[in-house]
Parts: C-alpha cells; sequence; structure tokens
C-alpha cells in the first residue's frame, strides 16, 4: 500500500517537476542569456495560452477532432479486417500459403511511403488519410491475429471438437477468445502506427474538400511561419492525444483480458 | 451400445510405421462401466481418441448406437486428463457448460436446468457464475464431468481423467462419477492406468497388452452392496482381482484360461 503511493506520487510530480524547472529556464534564465533562444523556446504559460486559443475554440474542429475522426475510422477499418482475416487465415492453411508472401512484402513497406501512391488515387481528402491510416495499421493486428489463432491450445482444439462445437460458435467461442491476448498485443502496436500516420498524411497537405486540415496540418502551417508558441502547443496536443488513446486502450484490454490475467495468475501460484 | 470391432491403428513417420494397435475388440453395454488398463505407453489414449472419432483408424469400426463413428459423434461426450486446458478459460463455468448445448435443440429454460442441475451433481452449484482458473484442480475436473453430464450423452468417454490430481481428490472424483453413473443411468468407458481405480469404478476391466496393444482379457467385476472406498477395497475379492489384473497388465501368465467367465467368482 505505501509503496504504491510512492509510486502514485512520484508519477504525478515528476512532469510537474519538469514544467517547473522548464519554466525556470525559458522565464528566467534563456531571456537574459540570449533572445533568439527564448524566441525558440517560449515558456510554458505562453505554449499554454497558444494550446487554449489554438485547440480549444473554433481550431476543435479544424485541427483536433479531424485528425481523431480519421485516426478512429482508419484504425477501426484496420482491426475489423486485421482480426477477421487473421482469424480466417490462421484456421485455412491454403489460405495463409497463398497469402502469406503478400503480407510479409506489404508489412515492411513503412506505411508513409504509400503516401504519394495513394495521394495520387485519392487526392488529399478524408478518404486518402483514412486508407493511409488503415493500410499502415493492418499488419500487426493481421499477422498476431493469425498467429494468436493457429497457437491453440491442442486440448482445446479436441475438446471443442468433441463437443462439436462448430461453425460461428468456434469462432466466436473457441478461436477469437483464444487467440484475444495475440490479437491485442497486435492492436497495441498498430495503434502508435495508425496515430502517427494520421498526423504524418496531414503533414503533406490538406485539400478543401476534407473535413478539417488536422494537427499535422497545423504543424507544418506553425512552423513555415514561425509562430513557435503555437508549433510547441501542437506537440504537447500530440502528447496529451497519445497518452489519452493509451490510457483508453489499456483500461478495455483489462477488460478484456481480465481472464487472461487471472489464468496466468492461477498457473504460476 | 457402443462396439469395437478389430480396430487397428498404424502411425506412419519418418522412421517407419509405428503400430500402436493392433486389432482391438470389445463392447461396452448400455448402463456399463467398463475400464481400460495396460502398460504405459500401450496406445490407451490413441485408443480413446480413435473411438470418440478424433483420429481416424487404419482399420476396423467403432459403432455408437448402431452408427458408424467417423467423426465426433452426437452422443459422446469427453473427459480429458488435462482439465486445465479442456475448459475454455475465457467463459465462466456456466457458459463453459452451455457452449456444448448451443447446437442441441432445446430452449432456454431446459438448457438452464440442464446446466444448473448438473452443476449441483457434481457440488459446483454455487460455482457457477466462477471462472475455471478460480477453481481447484479437483473442482475444475468436476466442472469438466458436469460438461459432460449435461450434454446428455449416451456414452462418456474419461481418459485418465484423475491423473493430474492429489490422492484425496481422486478419490472423491472416484466416488462422484459412481453416484452421477448410478444417478443418470450413464454408460461409461473410462481409461486408466491405476489399476485399483480400474477394479474399484468398473463392471468389467479390459486389460490391453503393450504395444501394439491387443486385448489381453476381460475381467468381470462385482462386488457386494455399494462400493466404498474403504470397504470395497478391504473385501478378499477385491485384493484377488486388483492381483489377478495386475498380473495381467504385466504380462504375467495367469495359468488359467482368460476369459471373462472363468474369473474368480465374484459375488
Amino acid at each position: 500500500m505505501q509503496r504504491r503511493h510512492v509510486a502514485t506520487a512520484i508519477e504525478i510530480g515528476s512532469p510537474i517537476v519538469i514544467v517547473i524547472i522548464w519554466w525556470v529556464v525559458t522565464a528566467i534564465i534563456l531571456p537574459q542569456a540570449s533572445a533568439t533562444s527564448a524566441f525558440f523556446f517560449p515558456d510554458p504559460v505562453t505554449i499554454a495560452q497558444a494550446f487554449v486559443n489554438s485547440f480549444l475554440g473554433p481550431g476543435l474542429f479544424e485541427y483536433v477532432l479531424p485528425t481523431l475522426g480519421r485516426f478512429l475510422l482508419g484504425y477501426g477499418f484496420a482491426a475489423v479486417v486485421g482480426i477477421v482475416g487473421g482469424v480466417l487465415l490462421g484456421v485455412h492453411l491454403t489460405a495463409r500459403m497463398a497469402a502469406l508472401p503478400f503480407i510479409n512484402f506489404f508489412r515492411s513497406l513503412p506505411g508513409v511511403t504509400l503516401i504519394p501512391i495513394v495521394t495520387l488515387f485519392l487526392g488529399l481528402g478524408d478518404s486518402q488519410k483514412i486508407t493511409l491510416v488503415a493500410i499502415a495499421s493492418v499488419w500487426p493486428i493481421l499477422i498476431n491475429a493469425m498467429d494468436g489463432t493457429r497457437s491453440l491450445d491442442p486440448t482445446i482444439r479436441e475438446s471443442a471438437r468433441a463437443y462439436r462445437i462448430t461453425g460461428f460458435d468456434r469462432y466466436r467461442f473457441v478461436l477469437l477468445p483464444s487467440a484475444s491476448p495475440q490479437i491485442f498485443a497486435g492492436l497495441r502496436v498498430s495503434l502508435a502506427v495508425a496515430l502517427i500516420v494520421a498526423v504524418v498524411s496531414e503533414l503533406f497537405g490538406a485539400s478543401g474538400s476534407g473535413s478539417g486540415a488536422g494537427i499535422g496540418f497545423f504543424l507544418v502551417n506553425a512552423q513555415s511561419s514561425f509562430k513557435m508558441p503555437q508549433l510547441w502547443a501542437g506537440v504537447v496536443l500530440l502528447g496529451i492525444v497519445g497518452y489519452s488513446i493509451n490510457g483508453i486502450f489499456t483500461a478495455l484490454e483489462k477488460r478484456v483480458l481480465a481472464w487472461h490475467r487471472g489464468s496466468r495468475a492461477s498457473t504460476l501460484e | 451400445m457402443l462396439s469395437v470391432e478389430n480396430l487397428s491403428k498404424t502411425f506412419e513417420s519418418k522412421s517407419g510405421a509405428v503400430k500402436a494397435l493392433g486389432r482391438i475388440s470389445f463392447v461396452v453395454e448400455r448402463g456399463e462401466f467398463v475400464c481400460i488398463v495396460g502398460p504405459s505407453g500401450c496406445g490407451k489414449t490413441t485408443l480413446l481418441r480413435t473411438i470418440a472419432g478424433l483420429q481416424t483408424a487404419t482399420s476396423g469400426v467403432v459403432t455408437l448406437s448402431g452408427r458408424r463413428v467417423t467423426q465426433p459423434p452426437e452422443g459422446m461426450a469427453l473427459v480429458f486428463q488435462d482439465y486445465r486446458s479442456s475448459l475454455m478459460p475465457w467463459l465462466t463455468v456456466r457458459k463453459n457448460l452451455l457452449l456444448p448445448l448451443r447446437h442441441k435443440k432445446l430452449d432456454k429454460a431446459e438448457r438452464s436446468r440442464l446446466i444448473e442441475e448438473s452443476a449441483a451433481s457434481v457440488g459446483l452449484g454455487e460455482f457457477l457464475d466462477h471462472y475455471p482458473w478460480q477453481l481447484s484442480g479437483g473442482m475444475q475436473q468436476r466442472v469438466a464431468i458436469a460438461r459432460a453430464i449435461a450434454y446428455r450423452p449416451d456414452v462418456m468417454i474419461m481418459d485418465e481423467p484423475f491423473a493430474s490430481v492429489d490422492a484425496q481428490t481422486r478419490a472423491d472424483l472416484e466416488d462422484l462419477v459412481l453416484q452421477v453413473r448410478q444417478r443418470y443411468g450413464m454408460t461409461i468407458l473410462l481409461v486408466t492406468h491405476d489399476v485399483d481405480e480400474a477394479v474399484y469404478l468398473a463392471d468389467r476391466v479390459v486389460v490391453l497388452s503393450s504395444r501394439p496393444s491387443e486385448v489381453v482379457e476381460e475381467v468381470a467385476i462385482a462386488f457386494p452392496g455399494q462400493r466404498d472406498q474403504i470397504a470395497t477395497k478391504e473385501l478378499p475379492e477385491f485384493g484377488h482381482l486388483r492381483a489377478h489384473v495386475f498380473r495381467s497388465v504385466k504380462g504375467v501368465s495367469q495359468g488359467t484360461p482368460t476369459h471373462a467367465g472363468d474369473l474368480p467368482a465374484a459375488s
């Protein structure tokens, strides 16, 4: 109990300490030492003001929500295709043999290298960005779902066969849950990839046809017009977004895989 | 009810063919409790898997209620040795029992009744909403038995079901299976390497030889009154039958023709 309190205190305390140090350096030391540096490294209060002005007003709809929306759609699409496709490929040997060369080819391509090609076909709108996010993040999910399904415990497999659990029931109550720990591992890897690609795809520009410019576009814009507080605010925003998404994901994983942690803990006893 | 005729199984491997089962024949009548014993590595599990339709025989036929078994049949429920991984750890006890019933044409109320009744009959009525891994090994094997009961099979097939639990739990589970059998009039085929267990549980013991295994003999078992861990095992007949089966398993000549009818009388 005592130790846990200490851990929580450190987790909350360390960012506060960092911000204080940052504030001392940028607001007190830097302005006296060098005006140029002070311009490039604004103090936390200025950044916070830029953050509020840029992202909590109309900016929420122009930058934050469009990026999140495209990220969620692309990632959601990748999750569905990856899980369904991966489980099916895990079950069917012939299909797996046929698909593996393609999977290994496409997964070794960094997602962002597809930007020029996808842009050529889909322009700069939402569909281009959602497609890029989906293509980049589908592979870890697909491969993990496939491997997870293949590694079904032999006794569980026999047990399901002996009790004639076939068709939908077999997928829903045997194969999918059995592969779920590995599927979640894939989903977690893809989560970071999807966010990166969602933002990077916006660096290359946003057209009028989209739902909004997005955080990536905001960053490029701030950089080219030397709006340093805005640029830093964008970075902070991305950090917060990533942190929150990861938190939500972890909570979901804890719920869905509660049986897995419990069962592993009981085996280790 | 369940009949095995001239069943043989040969595994092909790189180092040549390995003959696991050589022409095995026996019958399990309705309501009978038959135990198969044999020396370790004699292919008992191979035999069970073949009977259960989990693997194909090289030759020979298995029929259940007059129908040839080529894949796991409707009227058969299995209890595995490895209880830890025969139950689904992601499902509660209730859902573990429900899963095999989903493809049976039963209404919801009937399913719930079957599940609750079979859990109660193995003494786990209170644990339906627990996960298997929250239970002890012996309790997990009870869940596996309850799953088999709820399935209402023509025959329950058990593969060394008590080999992975401690001695006390083992005795409890043996008596539980006897109770279940009496209560439901169930037909049971159980494989074990433990001669005492086979003699204690069975109406008839089928003794297998070492690989390629064949039926050495069938020993009819009967004791007066209810079977009891202490009283039954104290009976002189128990000692005789146990010794007889033991010699048979070890391949020691008995000096008597090996026919079920010629056995030491067990009244």
